[in-house]
């Protein structure tokens, strides 16, 4: 009866062997071919690289891998990119409908925005609402010379966290969310970049001006910016 | 098909997708490759560092990205029936790629007709918000080319295997390409999209001779840029400075004098404009 030591050194030795064995197995199978190949992959091998030691011996098992994209790169070819342009935005509770224009950079590098207070804005070169990544901003004036005076957005710091809003697409479909964050931050904190993503978590924003009217330079201190994650109608 | 990818063997090569997106952001600590199949009539296999990567990779085939470890790899490219890649039709080549860069090998024929390969490095430097990156390049059997936009000639003398980029207002570019000196297209007009935080490259390939001269497209996210800000007021009405009620009722009564107030600054604004001149 061998000692537990000893049985350990012989059961590691065999699995080594084992070991060497398959590799030779699996050497031999891939160079049969791709039938042979389609073998190796499922032979039970932990996922991922193999590891550095395995690799400098003869041919390892190669791991599960998933398939490189390939398309068709002709003009003809070229994925669709537009989703749907949205064309109103509904807030329940604060009993307001606003129709939505897509709206895109002034000449001072600014989000354009709809001269009348009564429309708001979609920033046309970033994500959609109901788009599957990224932030989808509709801004509106809080007041304007065209409307003369207050328009719907003035009511967005009133907004509670979990009220809803709807958005309606040109095709007639619904993306809809509820309100995550109100915040109000002076212009001169807000980190636009941080507000206008491409990419993470899709959600809507909501943007218009608060804080105090600066009589000097003709506009608000601040920004109200509410933030908005998709929920299932 | 066996468009697979074998990794990790021997050679300890490791490859992770990005994603199957077409565009797909470019990680600071990964290469991003893609890979153009641009000669005509040759249908073929892919080998980097000595594994099969792409199979029966076909002429105007776009493969990628892939996000790479940087490093040097080594690319092979082999008629589709061959055992492996000890007698390359194109190749090999090392391709050195670093971390946080966007890059396309493209397989394609040189000025004369020959196949070769060219590495590319994609520009994904920042543009500016409201504006996409229009890159062309030339990777076809064929003279030098102008490159025609709306008619009129936006890149002049462009050869093989040679780019020209430029940045563009977002929209949709009719984009034709002609001998060099010449307006009347050997490829085209065509429209093409320019995407804000895009770069569309264009590949003009084929063969003048052999009438197959056609064109790809790729798209690669660049760096964007977000609005500089959002000015969504003009009239004070919302001030939280007074934010009683009282105020508010006074505001909307106010307009007419706000409004008369606006255009009084702006005439004075004129008036002070006009005296500074004298």
């Amino acid at each position: 009866m061998p000692s537990p030591s000893r049985l350990r050194l012989v059961l590691v030795v065999a699995a080594a062997l084992g070991a060497v064995l398959a590799a030779g197995v699996v050497g031999i199978l891939r160079s049969g071919g791709d039938q042979a190949s389609d073998a190796a992959t499922s032979a039970p091998t932990a996922p991922g690289p193999a590891p550095a030691e395995a690799t400098a011996s003869s041919t390892p098992p190669p791991a599960p891998v998933p398939d490189i994209p390939v398309r068709d790169s002709s003009l003809a070819a070229q994925p669709a990119v537009d989703t749907p342009a949205p064309v109103a935005l509904t807030l329940p509770a604060l009993a307001v409908e606003v129709p939505v224009d897509p709206v895109g950079i002034d000449p001072d590098g600014e989000m354009e925005v709809p001269p009348n207070a009564d429309r708001a804005g979609w920033y046309r070169f970033g994500p959609a609402p109901g788009s599957d990544r990224g932030a989808a901003v509709i801004a509106a004036h809080v007041d304007s010379v065209a409307s003369g005076g207050l328009g719907p957005f003035a009511r967005l710091r009133d907004l509670n966290t979990g009220d809803g809003a709807v958005v309606t697409l040109a095709d007639g479909s619904t993306a809809t969310y509820e309100v995550r964050e109100v915040t109000s931050s002076p212009k001169t904190d807000v980190t636009w970049p941080d507000v206008f993503l491409r990419d993470g978590p899709p959600h809507l924003v909501l943007v218009t001006c608060g804080g105090r009217w600066l009589p000097d330079v003709r506009h608000y201190s601040d920004n109200v910016i509410v933030y908005l994650s998709p929920v299932e109608p | 098909m066996r468009t697979r990818l074998l990794a990790g063997s021997a050679a300890g090569f490791t490859l992770a997708l990005a994603g199957a997106l077409p565009a797909a952001a470019v990680t600071d600590d990964k290469a991003s490759l893609s890979v153009l199949h641009g000669v005509p009539g040759l249908t073929v296999d892919v080998y980097v560092n000595g594994e099969r990567t792409l199979d029966d990779f076909a002429p105007g085939d776009l493969a990628g990205p892939l996000e790479l470890d940087p490093g040097t790899y080594t690319v092979a490219i082999t008629a589709s029936d061959a055992a492996d890649d000890s007698s390359p039709a194109i190749g090999p080549v090392d391709l050195p790629l670093e971390g946080g860069m966007s890059y396309t090998a493209a397989a394609h024929l040189d000025a004369d007709g020959n196949p070769t390969a060219t590495l590319f490095t994609n520009d994904i430097a920042t543009t500016a918000a409201g504006e996409g990156r229009l890159t062309v390049r030339h990777v076809a059997a064929a003279p030098a080319v102008d490159v025609l936009a709306g008619g009129s000639a936006v890149v002049t003398n462009l050869a093989n295997p040679d780019e020209a980029k430029l940045d563009l207002p977002a929209g949709t570019v009719s984009a034709a390409v002609a001998a060099t000196g010449t307006t009347d297209p050997v490829i085209g007009p065509a429209d093409v999209t320019v995407s804000d935080g895009v770069n569309t490259i264009v590949y003009a390939w084929g063969s003048l001779a052999d009438e197959n001269l056609a064109l790809a497209v790729q798209t690669v996210d660049t760096h964007s840029s977000a609005p500089a800000g959002v000015p969504t007021g003009q009239l004070g009405l919302a001030d939280e400075s007074a934010t009683s009620s009282a105020w508010l009722l006074a505001g909307v009564v106010t307009i007419g004098l706000a409004g008369a107030a606006l255009v009084l600054r702006r005439r004075t604004a004129v008036v002070r404009s006009g005296s500074n001149q004298h």
